[in-house]
């Protein structure tokens, strides 16, 4: 049961304490605690997404990301956007998943936090409190308080959010700065464009690349010393339990955020890794499970949507694999006529 | 009380956000008001489809009119009249409505479910606050309003003498008159409100 958590109002406070019995009255007042309703909202995600799509007129708040279009030229400028867009956005089409968790007993209305979770086969932009856009993909988790404030509420020193999957960021610039926390890093900006991909079922852990701007990464629980700057162009792995991310390197942005334009790219990365993505791109069961994964790491680049089986096609073929339609999904097992483990 | 004074300085900076055509502070009035409003007109008329609804619309109205917006007068306050209105004139049409078809006997029946809370809602709560609910539902309905705005909501007097359009004066003798009833309520069924069960409480706190 929750404790009683709103002090009586002074206007009423002044008028029981002169008040015959006020004091059994300001305990009436405390034991009503007992029928405060559980907070649990009606749908909040859902009437949310509704009012953004009545006032923003063809640029909501949350957008999902169409898979296969390209984005729309006003995704990175500011929130009321030129009402053409406005015939081509279907509201009917929206699922979005974002929920807002509320923290019960608690009593503090900054502590909810609000979660976005994006369905696996489904990609979405959302808007953040400060006007920074989060463009999550498919089946990732952002977590962040209510207006991106602090604890109790008040103004934040830091934007802090919690990522688990993959997101590309647009931060606004401000003074506070901007921080995106993973299992394995922190990611400190200042106003940028970055990725950030953390999927806790990959051996890499958290990689960063930047493609604006200037971020700093740091390994969760380290110091700043051992922290990297990237820059446009760099990017950097911090593994799981390791104390000092990969040193700088040069990446390509273009091709690690991809999917942002309906493409699907990946670099360097195990079979298993590769078909995992595939999994949550396309909202699938891969089986996999009686293929040895060795060390080879593989490099796919589609620059459109490409069809589910054309990429199993060209991952099974050259490694004398073959996959068969499942009840949900995909099984990938050894070519019964090729039986070579390796190619 | 220096959580209403928060309260009042987060609604200014978000009416002024929205003066500025800041849809962000729409989302974060929303993430803050949602819940407790849709739960208020609930209340009012009983079918949380048509709560959603009303909720939802009077944020757009907000939004509508957020040119004129003065930052002085409280958004929560602002919000909690817009829904009690639009839930207002939603009943009365429905019993307009009824009237026309001739169907009297369901309208004073329908319009306004007055049982205390529902049963399956409750189930995991103890008996004492199932009471207590049953005892503010049967408060009359001024008396209920503006206890639920002030003791579930947290709104502060101002806003509820705005909400309900009368004085903060006012508000304060429905506060009393309705804790004074429930009071007898309480003691009527064996229940003594005084230190050692507020004690008790605190223990299961």
């Amino acid at each position: 049961m929750s404790a009683p958590r709103r002090p009586l109002p002074p206007e009423l406070q002044s008028e029981l304490s002169q008040h015959t019995g006020g004091h059994e009255l300001a305990q009436v007042w405390e034991l009503l605690a007992l029928a405060d309703p559980v907070p649990g909202s009606s749908e909040a995600d859902a009437v949310w997404s509704r009012i953004s799509a009545d006032i923003a007129r063809g640029r909501p708040l949350l957008t999902p990301v169409a898979g296969s279009a390209a984005l729309p030229p006003t995704l990175n400028t500011p929130r009321r956007a030129p009402s053409v867009q406005s015939r081509s956005w279907r509201p009917a089409v929206m699922a979005i998943a974002a929920t807002l968790a509320l923290l019960v007993g608690t009593g503090t209305w900054a502590a909810r936090p609000v979660v976005v979770n994006t369905p696996l086969g489904q990609q979405e932009s959302v808007t953040l409190p400060d006007g920074s856009v989060a463009e999550l993909n498919a089946g990732s988790t952002l977590r962040y308080r209510a207006g991106l404030r602090g604890r109790l509420g008040l103004p934040a020193a830091v934007r802090e959010l919690e990522l688990e999957g993959e997101a590309f960021f647009d931060v606004v610039p401000n003074r506070t700065p901007f921080e995106v926390r993973t299992a394995e890093a922190r990611v400190t900006v200042l106003g940028t464009r970055f990725l950030v991909r953390a999927r806790a079922d990959e051996r890499d852990g958290t990689s960063v690349a930047v493609e604006s701007g200037r971020v700093r990464v740091t390994p969760q629980g380290a110091a700043s010393e051992v922290a990297v700057v990237l820059q446009a162009g760099q990017g950097t792995v911090v593994g799981r339990g390791v104390t000092a991310p990969t040193p700088v390197s040069v990446v390509g942005v273009e091709r690690l955020t991809l999917w942002r334009r309906g493409g699907f790219a990946l670099v360097d990365q195990p079979l298993d890794a590769i078909v995992r993505e595939l999994e949550r791109r396309y909202a699938l069961d891969i089986g996999l499970a009686n293929v040895p994964v060795g060390e080879e790491r593989l490099s796919v680049y589609y620059p459109d949507r490409p069809s589910i089986e054309t990429v199993l096609s060209d991952l099974c073929t050259p490694r004398g694999l073959r996959f068969s339609r499942t009840s949900r999904g995909y099984e990938i097992s050894p070519s019964v006529e090729t039986p070579l483990p390796t190619p | 009380m220096s959580d209403q004074t928060q309260d009042a300085e987060r609604y200014a900076e978000w009416a002024r956000r929205l003066a500025a055509d800041d849809a962000t502070a729409l989302r974060a009035l929303f993430d803050d008001t949602y819940e407790p409003l849709w739960r208020s007109v609930m209340r009012l008329v009983g079918d949380e489809a048509a709560a959603r609804d009303l909720a939802q619309d009077a944020f757009v109205r907000v939004w509508d009119r957020r040119a004129t917006l003065d930052p002085s007068l409280s958004l929560r306050a602002l919000l909690y009249r817009t829904v009690r209105n639009l839930a207002l004139n939603q009943l009365r049409d429905e019993q307009t409505r009824r009237h026309l078809l001739e169907d009297p006997g369901s309208a004073a029946i329908s319009a306004r479910p007055r049982d205390p809370a529902t049963a399956d809602q409750q189930l995991e709560a103890s008996e004492l606050a199932e009471r207590l609910q049953q005892f503010i539902a049967e408060l009359p309905p001024r008396q209920q309003e503006a206890l639920r705005l002030s003791r579930f909501d947290g709104l502060s007097h101002q806003e509820i003498a705005d909400v309900m359009g009368c004085a903060p004066r006012t508000v304060n003798n429905h506060l009393v008159r309705a804790l004074e009833q429930l009071r007898s309520r309480l003691s009527s069924i064996g229940t003594v409100v005084s230190g050692l069960l507020l004690s008790t409480l605190g223990g299961a706190a």
